[in-house]
């Protein structure tokens, strides 16, 4: 990093001041500014930190300084009746090689009253131009960040050298900022925002997760999958044995069926011979029973149809007689009895007979009474002929009726008889009568049995599809677990690496600042020594773990406070320079009269030392014409890439050109 | 601005044979070089891991 331009305008005396430090051939990238003592020099340092920091850290005294804005333009303003001016210092620094520039520009805008110049306001803005274009930068927080990057503050005092003022370079105070100045130099601080941003991302994002990611569940989840993967595998084994056992079967069918071909009715027609043998029994029997029957109708009607000639006359005797009205009358006595004693008529319906008619009726009762006695008998003889003409009559029917019976059962069993005959002729026809049947007996038992298995095989077979359901959504389960178990480990090995880069960058860190401590203290010493006239005054630089600077003496005493104001300036800049060429620093070093304390009898062994040291590395210095004689023209004349010689008329600080 | 030629040296022999531990924490820091947020670089790096 190397300063480019300096642009101030309207600052104390530099109203309109424009320094360029070119990039030169020489390997010291030398820049002189010339000027005597009040033209402006300090003022130019103060313009840039006023630029970057918006402080003047050179100022002499603060309180009793003039102020910022020029004095010819309060007075003009003044004259005028007052106004506003602004004062402006521009800073444009190049970054690196690849031309990356920016321009740092504060404004401050000032009231000019006739009593008083007061600050309005005051803005900084940073314009980057780079490889990605031109930016405007305004943002406080923004600008603030860059000027962190690249200049940073706390170490000023090590970029921004005031040879002059140098009374509080190793106070306490001022080692604070040496050790922040090595930190930011060295860029240590990069590595401790790394690694405490990585602690608090282990912290805050690695191991929440990691503590959301349990893994018992897994070992469960295992389990349970792992014994239904079992019972499916024992489903399947049952299977398998059914499969066998159904095949079994099927072979002892298959061969039975080849025992039984073309006998597979045999066990159906030996029954069946079976059941005609039993009916023909039956059919005998009621044989029997059908002719016995016959036998007893027979005998039954035997007598009756002996008699029925002479009955049948009889009976057409007296129905013809009675038809004929030969028959004597049939008067019923006991009607008569009762017409008489009831004088009523029952015949004809009248009442109270007169006795002429009850005479009568006991007249007819007497003459009537064995005619119709004669009559009477015949007609009961005539009722029993009836039934028994009846009878006979019903003989033929009843007759036919049983022969009938006996017909057809004689026909069944010749039926019956000629099937037995048939079925005899089969089954005395069929060879290994006995072995065929059980062949067929043994079928039969192996298709029970096969259709036993088939239904346990289904159901089975139901149990191993609703097992690999499960076993499918258990293991489901288990790998959205594993998958969370491969997240924990990524999660895992995340953190540890974290954990890893976090610990070498602290490690880094500390090696980093130790080896650059001692190497400040070292360098620091050896510098100084070269610089310094009295080289047997003093043995050693110590800066020790909290930064305490030490010089000791011959003695090994600390001899810091009773160096004179040369030696201290000298061991200031000998330990800026360490500093910067040890934490290799890409910032550059503005010395503002870097020989004002020193002798001229040491001033060329001290700007040959300094030349020599700061090579590579942009370094600005100003002088006093008499500080910038002769031997020290003569060693930085070839080597300067620009020279800067200020002047002053009317209180104005201009370029000499 | 670049990184500091000790601070690279340094991290390179702190990591000699851990090419991803290395490129892990240049790439921070240049992050906090550049003023980037940390997180955004880390997260791809951890990715890969």
């Amino acid at each position: 990093m190397r300063i480019e331009a300096l642009h101030i305008r309207n600052m104390r005396q530099m109203k309109d001041l424009s320094l360029r430090f070119s990039e030169g051939e020489s390997d010291n990238d030398l820049h002189i500014i010339l000027a005597e003592n009040g033209v402006g020099k300090t003022n130019i340092v103060n313009a840039i930190t006023w630029c970057l920091y918006n402080k003047e850290m050179h100022l002499r005294d603060e309180e009793t300084a003039l102020p910022l804005l020029n004095n010819q333009i309060i007075e003009d303003l003044r004259k005028s009746g007052g106004g506003n001016a602004e004062v402006m210092a521009e800073l444009t620094i190049s970054t690196d090689k690849s031309n990356g520039r920016i321009t740092f520009k504060r404004v401050g805008i000032f009231n000019v009253t006739s009593e008083a110049c007061i600050l309005l306001s005051d803005k900084l803005s940073i314009s980057k131009m780079g490889t990605g274009g031109f930016r405007l930068i305004e943002d406080e927080e923004e600008t603030a960040q860059i000027i962190h990057k690249y200049l940073p503050e706390e170490i000023n005092n090590y970029i921004f050298f005031d040879g002059e003022q140098l009374e509080h370079f190793f106070s306490q105070n001022q080692l604070e900022n040496v050790r922040s100045g090595i930190n930011e130099l060295t860029q240590a601080s990069y590595l401790k925002k790394s690694y405490e941003f990585l602690d608090l991302y282990i912290r805050n994002v690695l191991n929440p997760k990691i503590a959301n990611l349990g893994s018992k569940e897994i070992a469960e989840q295992q389990k349970k999958v792992d014994g239904l993967a079992d019972q499916i595998e024992l489903a399947k084994n049952t299977i398998s044995e059914l499969d066998a056992q159904i095949k079994t079967c099927d072979d002892e069918i298959s061969r039975l069926t080849i025992t039984i071909r073309g006998c597979e009715n045999l066990r159906e027609k030996t029954e069946e011979l079976e059941r005609v043998e039993k009916d023909l029994e039956d059919l005998r029997s009621k044989e029997i029973v059908k002719t016995q029957e016959l036998i007893k109708f027979t005998r039954e009607y035997y007598s009756y149809l002996g008699l029925y000639p002479s009955m049948k006359a009889y009976r057409d005797f007296i129905k013809e007689k009675d038809e004929n009205g030969s028959l004597p009358p049939r008067i019923d006595k006991e009607i008569l009895s009762k017409i008489l004693s009831s004088r009523h008529c029952s015949i004809c319906d009248s009442e109270n007979l007169n006795d002429h008619s009850l005479q009568y009726v006991k007249e007819l009762e007497k003459t009537l009474a064995v005619a119709s006695a004669t009559s009477a008998e015949l007609n009961r003889s005539l009722g029993s002929l009836n039934s028994l003409v009846t009878i006979i009559q019903g003989y033929k029917s009843k007759k036919e009726k049983l022969v009938g019976e006996l017909f057809e059962i004689r026909n069944d069993i010749k039926n019956k008889d000629e099937r037995y005959q048939q079925l005899q002729k089969y089954l005395r026809s069929v060879p290994n009568n006995e072995e065929i049947t059980n062949a067929l007996n043994q079928k039969d038992q192996f298709n029970s049995e096969k259709v036993r298995l088939i239904g346990k095989k289904a159901v089975e077979n139901n149990n191993k599809a609703n097992l690999e359901r499960s076993h499918q959504e258990e293991n489901k389960k288990l790998q959205t677990l594993i998958s969370k178990q491969k997240e924990l480990e990524e999660i895992e090995r995340q953190k540890e690496f974290c954990e890893e880069c976090s610990k070498i960058m602290k490690s880094c860190k500390e090696e980093i600042l130790d080896e650059c401590r001692n190497k400040i203290q070292d360098r620091t010493f050896e510098i100084f020594d070269r610089l310094i006239w009295k080289k047997e005054a003093f043995s050693k630089v110590e800066i020790l773990d909290n930064y305490t600077f030490k010089l000791l003496d011959a003695y090994g005493t600390q001899a810091l406070g009773s160096c004179s104001a040369a030696e201290t300036a000298l061991l200031a800049l000998s330990f800026t320079l360490a500093l910067q060429e040890v934490s290799k620093h890409d910032s550059l070093l503005f010395i503002d009269t870097p020989i004002g304390r020193i002798g001229v009898e040491n001033r060329t062994n001290f700007m040959e030392t300094l030349l020599e040291i700061s090579k590579n590395k942009q370094v600005i210095l100003t002088f006093t014409p008499t500080e910038y004689d002769s031997n020290v023209q003569r060693i930085l004349s070839k080597n300067y890439n620009s020279f800067h010689s200020l002047t002053m008329n009317n209180n104005i600080t201009n370029v000499k050109q | 601005m670049a990184l500091n030629k000790n601070l690279e040296q340094k991290v390179a022999e702190k990591t000699a044979e851990k090419k991803a531990t290395h490129d892990a924490i240049i790439r921070l820091l240049q992050g906090v070089d550049e003023g980037k947020q940390l997180k955004r670089i880390i997260e791809p790096i951890l990715k890969t891991v």
